[in-house]
């Protein structure tokens, strides 16, 4: 059993060895703040930190009730060792967001590590919106995929009603 | 007698004209001596521009100004720009006070006769200018000297972004083998081969960090498992004490170390984690993998 245990240790070292000796690190900015926006929204660029000792990948992703209207971009980014990648959340408040209002945007920059360790960092944005909307409210692009799917099934099922029908009458 | 005034007119004419030619001589003799004395006009520096207006520590960013004098750009002879933080002093050199003296990273782009645009670039290559620089509205001065001793500077500000961040020197830490109903096997860091795992901020503010962690799933066969309430972590300093000495985890985030400083320029503040794990019986002899994640938000 102690043999055992000693070349399970062993496996494990060289196992975690090629990149243990990695330092591993993250950052954000900004970290915390506020933003005013009109209900046309706008965008809030996000500088994520490699302060490790290998490239590595990093995702961004988004959180609070401001999460609703807020997309990332781009989803992963490979950022090179001590450098930094930038995100960008789009606002783009829905029709249900009014003037006045305040929302919290929570985003969170996780490296996607090997090793067991992991390391995150949290931004806490507060976002206003002081002003109204001066272009005309754009629906997501969802919205019309699942318009024009409803739109075909209905169609289909007019066309099945009549076929029957048709047939029947034959 | 007629001849005699037409004389003593003719006389006074003579003398008019001499006396109104003698009097522009001395008056442009005086405007020689006035020109000669207004030669060492003072340089101006124009409206400060930095860009971008708000930065996020350690990333570039640029000051530039025009910067005039009348008796001709060449009499500019030198460029100082600083930056500085809230805090910094100027001309101190540290992550709240930034300088180029007149060095490489300062472009002149002439404008015209009397004129350079001047403009600095900061970035972490250079100076002190780091993740770990103050947050908050610095203040940008671009000082101009001529040959002759005279200067002039203007001034902008600027914002620099919140920062949240942290490194561990070991990116994997490996749990002491046991059997099946040992307790208190702490974890050894390879980076620094001893059982901590060294957590540094590298923030500009002060920050929270929590730690939160998984099971540790069996590789070969993973419906075994290690709970994560196995494992006790603690926040140590020196020497690691022999046996388990924390927190159990909860399966949440859990406050590793709260109102933390960025430290004292140059010292970044750090710490140490270790861990422990308490082997559960019965067990599967396999290897077990899980992940422990640090993770940092301001304050």
């Amino acid at each position: 059993m102690k043999i055992f245990n000693f070349l399970l240790f062993f496996l494990l070292f060289f196992l975690l060895l090629p990149r243990a000796f990695a330092k591993i690190g993250i950052g954000i900015a900004p970290a915390s703040g506020s933003y005013n926006f009109t209900l046309d929204g706008g965008a809030i660029d996000f500088t994520v930190y490699n302060t490790g000792d290998s490239d590595m990948n990093y995702t961004l992703t988004i959180s609070g009730n401001a999460s609703n209207f807020t997309t990332v971009e781009p989803k992963q980014v490979e950022i090179k060792a001590k450098s930094y990648g930038t995100f960008r959340a789009i606002i783009n408040p829905t029709k249900e967001v009014k003037e006045g209002e305040t929302y919290t945007l929570i985003a969170i920059a996780t490296a996607l590590t090997t090793g067991s360790i992991g390391v995150s960092a949290e931004s806490r944005i507060t976002i206003y919106f002081e002003g109204p909307r001066t272009k005309p409210y754009e629906q997501p692009y969802l919205f019309y995929l699942l318009l024009g799917i409803g739109i075909a099934i209905i169609l289909l099922i007019i066309f099945i009603v009549y076929r029957k029908f048709k047939s029947g009458k034959t | 007698m007629k001849g005699i005034v037409k004389l003593a007119l003719v006389g006074l004419v003579i003398a008019a004209v001499l006396t109104i030619l003698l009097v522009q001589e001395y008056v442009s003799a005086q405007q020689v001596t006035v020109n000669a004395t207004a030669g060492n006009a003072a340089p101006t520096v124009g409206t400060i521009t930095i860009t971008p207006s708000t930065v996020s520590p350690g990333t570039v960013f640029y000051v530039a100004a025009q910067v005039s004098d009348s008796n001709g750009k060449e009499d500019i002879i030198q460029i100082n720009v600083s930056c500085v933080g809230s805090g910094g002093v100027e001309w101190t050199n540290s992550w709240d006070s930034l300088q180029h003296l007149n060095d490489s990273y300062i472009n002149w782009t002439s404008v015209s006769s009397t004129t350079w645009l001047v403009n600095a670039t900061f970035n972490t290559s250079v100076n002190y200018w780091s993740t770990k620089s103050i947050n908050g509205t610095w203040t940008c001065k671009i000082y101009a000297n001529d040959s002759s001793g005279a200067s002039a500077n203007n001034s902008g500000t600027m914002t620099v972004n919140t920062y949240a961040g942290i490194s561990l020197y070991s990116e994997s830490c490996v749990f002491d083998t046991g059997s099946p109903g040992d307790t208190g096997k702490p974890w050894g860091c390879p980076t620094t081969f001893n059982r901590n795992n060294t957590v540094v901020h590298e923030g500009n503010t002060w920050i929270n960090v929590t730690i939160n962690a998984t099971n540790l799933v069996g590789k070969t066969d993973p419906s075994w498992f290690i709970g994560y309430g196995n494992m006790t972590w603690n926040q140590t300093t020196g020497e690691v004490p022999t046996s388990k000495q924390g927190y159990a985890f909860t399966g949440s985030s859990m406050d590793f170390i709260t109102f933390w400083g960025r430290g004292t320029y140059p010292t970044s503040n750090a710490t140490n984690a270790t861990v422990w794990l308490d082997y559960p019986t019965p067990l599967y002899l396999q290897t077990y993998e899980g992940n422990i994640t640090f993770s940092a938000s301001v304050v």
